[in-house]
């Protein structure tokens, strides 16, 4: 190894990027744009739902039961005349779903059945559908016993009314107590986000060198495959660590986020994580031979999983378990459950270390593949 | 000019079939994510790690952790010695909610009082976090109401649901049509963009300008293989759909199919209008990704535009790919007719026609420039 041609591989390189400068300057707009937009989006509430309520029973207890459901914060309930008016105002998106109280309701009540009513949702989102749903449970069984036992009463009515702050169901909230949506996703952005591009532009960016044949330049130069890699990793690597910089600074200066970890190690997180994006962008330029296909090739394997297997929205936990494996293999998963270890409780390397490894193992296993797949193009 | 057209539509289709790994990724890798991103995307929580800490020790404490447990929601992690341990074990993310049953609880129960608990939630996780809440305050009532109110007899009130279009609450319901969406933009407009700028960058293009075909043939050449191309990509993305998860397709098709054909006119000439701004193929493709990036995630794929911030929820009605997630998600899973889903067609068709007309306009600059 020379330090003299792995600096001179680095300048030439360099030289490549700084010289489309718009494509740079963009390169960095990207990252941040898409840290507001998606920081912004996935941080929104559950919003308080439309019901339009149609009362065929009408009876004091059944009009009781509304109000029930109109003091709990989470639905707001218009009267319907029937089933058709609540029907018609769900297509024209005036109500999100309706609330059937059928007739004998009130009767089943006195006689201590079951009294049933029915609650039709318009949501496609499943995840909203299930939060709105153990809401209305709650409420069907916290209602008659609320009008039962009158003691009860008055504290299951607040109980519903504000949800976390009951007399004696109490919740405390560690780590992130005011449920600050910005805590929760922006952390794990700061690992998506670098996933979804840097190692699609990295991988391009080499691969025009195919394209243009100045590669082959490269190739009859003296400069061993190790060199080679280590001169073209080290330029994009400075890049990249830049983009991962200013997108953390958008999250504590714009965003706000606290920082509870180390620092020192928060920097040597980011510095591996980067290394697997430029190493697997190399990988990418070396397994290609061309810009577009580079372009699918790093869409597939690393932009899209990074999105759906990263735990961004949803613990890895929840995946079925085949299908699981997968969200072992994409680093950003690691990443994420470190930053927000890091930012939200402050731990450090010692209780996330699992996950840190996991992230040296993906470096140096890509680090490795990619030599030999550089060797072996060499010789070919 | 149809033999002109005729002669570029060739060379377009010689070129493309070329690059067999290119359509090998484009059509295999692409229907095998589909199938996987399917089952990522998962609302159902089971198995929630919980740990909790009994300081009352009672018959009655026993028996509340074990309904806990049958429930099937949680995974009881076993119980801590003190506070300490509990948060503790909190913070090592070995469990996301900690249950704290504080002494005199089943004295309360027997004295018919509500009960009283103490619940730690792990806030790094909001939307478990959320989801895990409901479930807990939901087998509390119901525990209340099996022990402390059994001789009084509630009477119970059941709920029974309906969830328009998705009764079996199927995730990738709601998942698979916003991804083939992403999917086929994510795609086609860096690779429109790149084909396009290609022609220059590899000099060709000099060799068609002194050929008698026109700037807006050029442009119809160049597009039509990539829709077909595409509109071939959507059908195979759309019968994984229908045959492996079982979506049902019961809106109309020839909305669905009309709104598929501007979509895709629209990703071309997004591509295009890049690389006719751009100097390489690499600059067309950043660029690209740049005008990609947002109307990707404004659009509702992942989560619902009704949760967006108000502004958020404004840009989401300009962009193309919420109208076409909307129209697809609705023809896919649920009834949308014309009458219902022209509210999201007409933008998405004046905003393709607004782009082709650009497009056209800049042909002429581009082939000669």
């Amino acid at each position: 190894m020379n330090a003299h041609r792995i600096f001179a591989i680095f300048k030439t390189e360099f030289l490549h990027i700084r010289r489309d400068l718009r494509s740079l300057f963009n390169t960095y707009l990207l990252p941040v744009l898409l840290l507001f937009i998606l920081g912004h989006v996935f941080s929104g509430e559950v919003q308080s739902l439309r019901l339009a309520a149609v009362d065929a029973d009408q009876t004091s207890q059944s009009r009781y039961f509304l109000q029930f459901l109109e003091n709990s914060s989470f639905f707001r309930v218009g009267r319907a005349a029937d089933l058709d008016e609540a029907a018609g105002r769900i297509r024209r998106d005036q109500a999100d779903g309706l609330i059937f109280i059928p007739e004998g309701f009130t009767k089943k009540l006195l006689a201590r059945e079951t009294a049933s009513v029915e609650m039709t949702l318009n949501e496609s989102h499943p995840t909203t559908a299930r939060v709105y749903l153990s809401y209305m449970d709650a409420i069907a069984l916290a209602a008659p016993v609320a009008a039962v036992r009158q003691s009860y009463y008055l504290s299951s009515l607040s109980l519903l009314g504000e949800f976390d702050k009951s007399i004696d169901f109490s919740f405390d909230t560690l780590f992130n107590p005011t449920y600050d949506r910005f805590a929760f996703i922006v952390p794990a952005l700061l690992g998506c986000i670098p996933m979804f591009i840097l190692p699609l532009l990295s991988a391009m960016s080499l691969v025009k060198e195919k394209e243009t044949g100045s590669l082959n330049r490269l190739l009859a130069s003296p400069a061993t495959p190790m060199e080679f890699l280590l001169g073209k990793l080290s330029a994009h690597f400075l890049i990249a660590a830049g983009n991962c910089f200013l997108l953390t600074a958008v999250a504590f200066y714009w965003f706000g986020i606290p920082f509870r970890g180390n620092l020192l190690e928060y920097v040597l997180v980011v510095a591996v994580f980067v290394f697997w994006n430029v190493v697997s962008g190399l990988a990418i330029s070396t397994l290609t031979g061309n810009q577009m296909t580079a372009l699918v090739v790093g869409i597939v394997s690393t932009l899209l999983p990074a999105f759906f297997f990263s735990g961004l929205l949803f613990p890895v936990a929840t995946i079925p378990m085949p299908v699981r494996l997968v969200a072992y293999l994409v680093p950003a998963q690691y990443f994420v459950s470190i930053a927000r270890e890091m930012f939200l409780k402050g731990t450090g390397l010692l209780d996330w270390w699992p996950s840190f490894a996991g992230l040296c193992l993906m470096g140096g296993v890509t680090f490795a593949a990619t030599y030999l797949l550089t060797k072996r193009g060499r010789e070919a | 000019m149809k033999r002109r057209l005729w002669a570029l539509w060739k060379k377009e289709w010689t070129q493309l079939l070329r690059s067999r790994l290119l359509l090998f990724i484009f059509f295999s890798a692409v229907t095998f994510q589909l199938v996987l991103f399917g089952y990522a995307v998962n609302s159902r929580i089971r198995q929630v790690p919980l740990v909790y800490l009994d300081e009352d020790r009672t018959e009655m404490s026993r028996h509340f952790l074990l309904s806990l447990r049958s429930g099937g929601y949680f995974d009881m992690k076993g119980g801590a010695e003190g506070g300490g341990e509990l948060v503790e074990i909190l913070r090592k993310g070995e469990a996301l909610i900690g249950l704290k049953i504080p002494a005199g609880f089943s004295e309360k129960l027997i004295l018919r009082e509500p009960p009283s608990l103490k619940i730690y939630l792990d806030g790094t996780e909001t939307n478990v976090a959320f989801l895990a809440k409901g479930y807990l305050f939901r087998s509390l009532l119901q525990f209340f109401r099996e022990t402390a109110l059994k001789e009084v007899k509630t009477p119970r009130i059941e709920t029974r649901y309906i969830l328009i279009h998705n009764p079996e609450f199927k995730d990738p319901f709601f998942t698979i049509p916003g991804v083939i969406g992403a999917i086929v933009s994510l795609m086609l407009i860096p690779w429109a963009a790149a084909s396009f700028i290609r022609e220059k960058e590899a000099g060709t293009l000099a060799s068609l300008q002194i050929s008698p075909i026109r700037p807006v043939e050029f442009l119809i050449g160049k597009a039509a293989p990539l829709f077909l191309l595409t509109a071939g990509h959507l059908a195979l993305a759309f019968l994984v759909g229908s045959l492996w998860f079982r979506i049902p397709f019961s809106g109309s098709l020839s909305l669905l199919a009309a709104a598929s054909a501007s979509f895709i006119l629209y990703n071309i000439a997004v591509g295009f209008l890049a690389a006719r701004f751009s100097r390489s193929q690499y600059q067309a493709i950043v660029t690209s990704l740049l005008m990609l990036g947002p109307t990707l995630f404004l659009s509702g794929i992942i989560n619902p535009v009704k949760g967006f911030p108000p502004f958020f929820r404004l840009l989401s009605r300009l962009n193309p790919l919420a109208h076409y997630v909307t129209i697809s998600r609705g023809t896919l899973i649920g009834e949308l007719g014309w009458p219902e889903g022209w509210p999201w067609f007409w933008p998405l068709l004046l905003i393709t026609a607004v782009l082709i007309l650009a497009s056209l306009k800049e042909a002429r600059a581009f082939f000669h420039g």
